[in-house]
């Protein structure tokens, strides 16, 4: 499917499982917001995506099936382009998620989120390159992995020598509810130039125990109260779109999800 | 009509002996006045109660209505009837005050509340408990002042309707304005619903608000000495001094927590 935007807006676009390749092209300086609902193919399923001058681009990949999923997506940004990717997996099935961004002029930006429940393995690889200076990429990754989960995510910032006054910054979250996992965070910067600023942040761990005191102490069972815990921790990802009913129908699929609608 | 009914209470935390044998008995409409020096066992007697994992209860019983508390897990404690406004309670980012309300009243109903019937019901509390607005989108307790968890604390009593509620310092925090709120509060409870109540505090002026039909004295793990609100005027004006002298017994004092020194400072250190 060859998708070419040039009308600013909020749109839902499903893929159907015969598209294996979708490329998006957006128009210079439009604004649009697209939630794409998607299965697993068990084959690969290629996206090129390019934004022009000033186009601003949010984008929801969003994983509907437990089939196996395998993604492997490109982005280039050109002059001020804006992009915010954000993956969405919280059913089960095992997914394997590669994503590739070019910023390849000045005052190009990239927003890359996930928000994942790994109940199989999930493998995320994001790689944002700064060709240029005066480019921007921020990850943000929060994670839920359930007894015997598997989950990984390698996030990579690589800033060439002579991109200065750039900044790359990545934080993953994983909170892990059983001893039964396997969770790895891969956190890399590759900096070949010394005017920028770079960062990463990365914490793993299990629920706080006081908390999950203090929400059974109002009448939650244990695992509502995780299910509760789990909402919130995942919900920032639904911030991408000021559409209220789609972010109410996010937060009730995560709630049934985690069992809250039993 | 409710009863608590905790029998020879003993409760170790890590490993160490907190309560040596309580015996309380708390009926509706009862207000029960907690007192005793700090690090004597009344926090530890609620959360005991409560059923925080932390503290193990090595000997005795506590039932509710006959029912035995021990053997239910802390959610049951909460459907069973029990409430326990906490000192330090918890902050739960990514959770709002509604989501997590809504929940603990869906946990103890058969069908869910509706939610015209819950925002309705949030939104009165709120406003009698003079909270902003938007407390029930905020997170919960996240970037709360001290007053506002307590007043939070309140607010969830309020909708979750406990037969018996344990109040840990709630009044720290409160201004006067505020404590007068909470004291109202807690008597239209005890009116309407006959909520038995109790609180534990240091502040003579909340115990006055709250016109306690009981008061003990915990020292040491264990109650010495019970009574009315005449108890309560003498702790008020002498201390816990002469319980130690009249009952022979040894307030436990807090340790103070030593600041760790390096082995050499340079206030230590000659000059060479």
């Amino acid at each position: 499917m060859e998708l070419h935007v040039s009308t600013s807006g909020f749109q839902v676009i499903t893929l159907d499982d015969n598209e294996t390749q979708f490329n998006l092209h957006v128009d210079k300086h439009l604004n649009v917001k697209l939630a794409i609902p998607y299965g697993g193919i068990e084959a690969l399923r290629t996206s090129c995506i390019e934004l022009e001058e000033g186009a601003s681009l949010t984008i929801l990949m969003k994983n509907v099936k437990q089939q196996k999923n395998m993604l492997n997506q490109q982005a280039v940004l050109h002059k001020d382009a804006i992009l915010t990717i954000a993956y969405w997996e919280i059913e089960d099935g095992a997914s394997q998620i590669r994503l590739d961004v070019q910023l390849m002029e000045s005052g190009a930006q990239v927003m890359v989120r996930s928000a994942c429940i790994a109940k199989e393995q999930k493998d995320f690889y994001v790689k944002c390159h700064h060709e240029v200076a005066h480019t921007k990429s921020q990850m943000e990754h929060y994670a839920i992995v359930e007894d015997e989960g598997n989950y990984r995510m390698e996030a990579i910032g690589k800033i060439v020598k002579g991109a200065h006054a750039s900044e790359s910054h990545q934080t993953t979250r994983v909170l892990t509810l059983s001893d039964h996992h396997n969770s790895e965070v891969v956190p890399v910067l590759y900096i070949d130039e010394n005017d920028v600023k770079a960062s990463h942040a990365t914490t793993l761990g299990q629920p706080d125990e006081n908390q999950l005191y203090y929400l059974q102490s109002r009448g939650l069972s244990r695992s509502q109260a995780l299910g509760l815990l789990t909402v919130g921790y995942l919900m920032p990802i639904s911030d991408l779109f000021d559409d209220a009913t789609y972010h109410d129908e996010m937060k009730n699929e995560i709630e049934k999800r985690v069992g809250l609608h039993a | 009509m409710s009863c608590l009914k905790i029998d020879d209470l003993h409760v170790d935390v890590d490993g160490k002996q907190i309560l040596k044998g309580v015996n309380l008995e708390i009926h509706e409409h009862e207000t029960h006045a907690l007192m005793g020096p700090n690090g004597n066992g009344k926090s530890t007697l609620l959360a005991a109660i409560m059923g925080n994992p932390k503290y193990h209860v090595t000997r005795g019983s506590i039932t509710l209505d006959g029912q035995d508390v021990l053997a239910m897990e802390v959610d049951e404690r909460s459907k069973a009837g029990l409430f326990l406004g906490m000192q330090y309670p918890s902050e739960v980012s990514g959770v709002t005050n509604s989501d997590f309300l809504r929940a603990a009243m869906n946990a103890r109903r058969e069908r869910p509340i509706p939610l015209f019937t819950f925002i309705r019901e949030m939104e009165k509390t709120v406003k009698e408990m003079e909270m902003k607005p938007d407390l029930a989108h905020r997170f919960l307790n996240e970037g709360f002042s001290g007053g506002e968890k307590k007043r939070n604390e309140i607010v969830q009593m309020k909708m979750l309707k406990p037969s018996i509620a344990m109040l840990d310092e709630i009044d720290s925090g409160l201004d006067v304005d505020a404590l007068k709120l909470v004291a109202k509060m807690i008597h239209e409870m005890q009116i309407e619903q006959g909520m038995g109540l109790v609180v534990v505090s240091h502040y003579a002026r909340f115990l006055d608000l709250l016109k306690p039909t009981h008061a003990h004295v915990l020292v040491d793990g264990a109650i010495v000495v019970s009574g009315g609100s005449e108890l309560i005027e003498k702790i008020d004006q002498e201390g816990y001094d002469w319980i130690e002298k009249e009952y022979h017994v040894q307030v436990v004092k807090e340790e103070k927590k030593k600041v760790a020194l390096l082995q050499q400072c340079a206030a230590g250190t000659k000059g060479v």
